[in-house]
């Protein structure tokens, strides 16, 4: 058994809960098996890092669950939401909103006994993820995958990747 | 009163509107802020009787803001409404004369524990 930093499977029951109070609004969790978004395809993804800069965990999401969340956080039209998702590109409202969820997600692996970890950055394109975050998830120690769908607005999915105890991950440069 | 609200996510401010409204403090006059830098300059123009406010923030923090207040002797109760949740970070944040830690997400029974005691209503 790999050991990890932080707790996938922790973070990952928090999830439900935390999605619900962030939101103000009903949200369904369901585990799934692991995907994978093809390269061309829109994501997003966020580097949560130890206060020295090793990357802990990294959440990769499809572009619907940032879109329908960061919709639902400051209560966007879904004609707005939708429209994002057609175009493929989360605009600037859903992408400052989907930051700060992303933010708040740094709350999911606070635990006695660990580094502090909190948010490092986030990638819009695949295609700007460093070598060091792409190999983290082409060969995580643990990784969990959801599909979440969000009252009133639509379904999407997320997946948080976690590197080895003794394989910490260096800062992005 | 007047509440200073200080974060650099508007979607936030507009929640921690939202929640204030909520908790039953929709009387309050509520202004904000998009980080420390902007607190500071809102502070020379006006007082506020209660600061809210983000900890981590682009280019002064949370805590900055803080002791940056504390330092020039500035006269006003601060909390933080935070992802920070370690308790770490909430030792540091009480040090620092911050009357209480609120972290994200919270619901408007969080901030009614931890406002009523301060604004007595």
């Amino acid at each position: 058994m790999t050991h990890t930093i932080v707790d996938l499977a922790d973070a990952f029951n928090k999830l439900p809960t935390l999605l619900r109070h962030t939101l103000n609004r009903d949200v369904t969790c369901e585990k799934i098996a692991p995907f994978t978004i093809p390269d061309a395809q829109p994501s997003v993804t966020a580097t949560y890092e130890s206060n020295e800069g090793d990357v802990l965990a990294v959440c990769v999401c499809d572009l619907e669950f940032a879109a329908n969340s960061g919709g639902a956080l400051s209560m966007i039209p879904l004609g707005g939401v939708k429209e994002s998702i057609t175009a493929k590109k989360l605009d600037s409202s859903l992408a400052d909103n989907f930051q700060e969820i992303l933010n708040i997600f740094g709350s999911l692996f606070a635990a006695e006994g660990i580094p502090h970890v909190k948010l490092g950055r986030v990638y819009f394109s695949q295609r700007e993820r460093p070598e060091n975050v792409a190999k983290l998830i082409s060969a995580p120690a643990a990784r969990k995958d959801m599909k979440v769908s969000t009252s009133g607005y639509g379904a999407g999915r997320v997946s948080f990747f976690a590197c080895a105890r003794e394989l910490k991950v260096g800062s992005p440069v | 009163m007047n509440i200073l609200i200080v974060d650099d996510s508007k979607a936030m401010r507009m929640i921690v509107r939202r929640t204030l409204r909520e908790a039953g403090y929709a009387g309050h006059e509520l202004k904000e802020a998009g980080n420390g830098v902007g607190a500071l300059e809102a502070i020379k123009s006006e007082s506020f009787d209660l600061i809210l406010s983000d900890w981590n923030m682009p280019e002064m923090s949370g805590l900055e803001l803080l002791q940056k207040l504390k330092n020039d002797g500035t006269q006003v109760k601060f909390g933080f409404v935070t992802s920070e949740s370690s308790a770490e970070m909430k030792v540091k944040a009480i040090e620092e004369g911050a009357l209480f830690l609120i972290t994200k997400p919270f619901t408007a029974e969080t901030f009614r524990s931890a406002l009523q005691p301060i604004l007595n209503c």
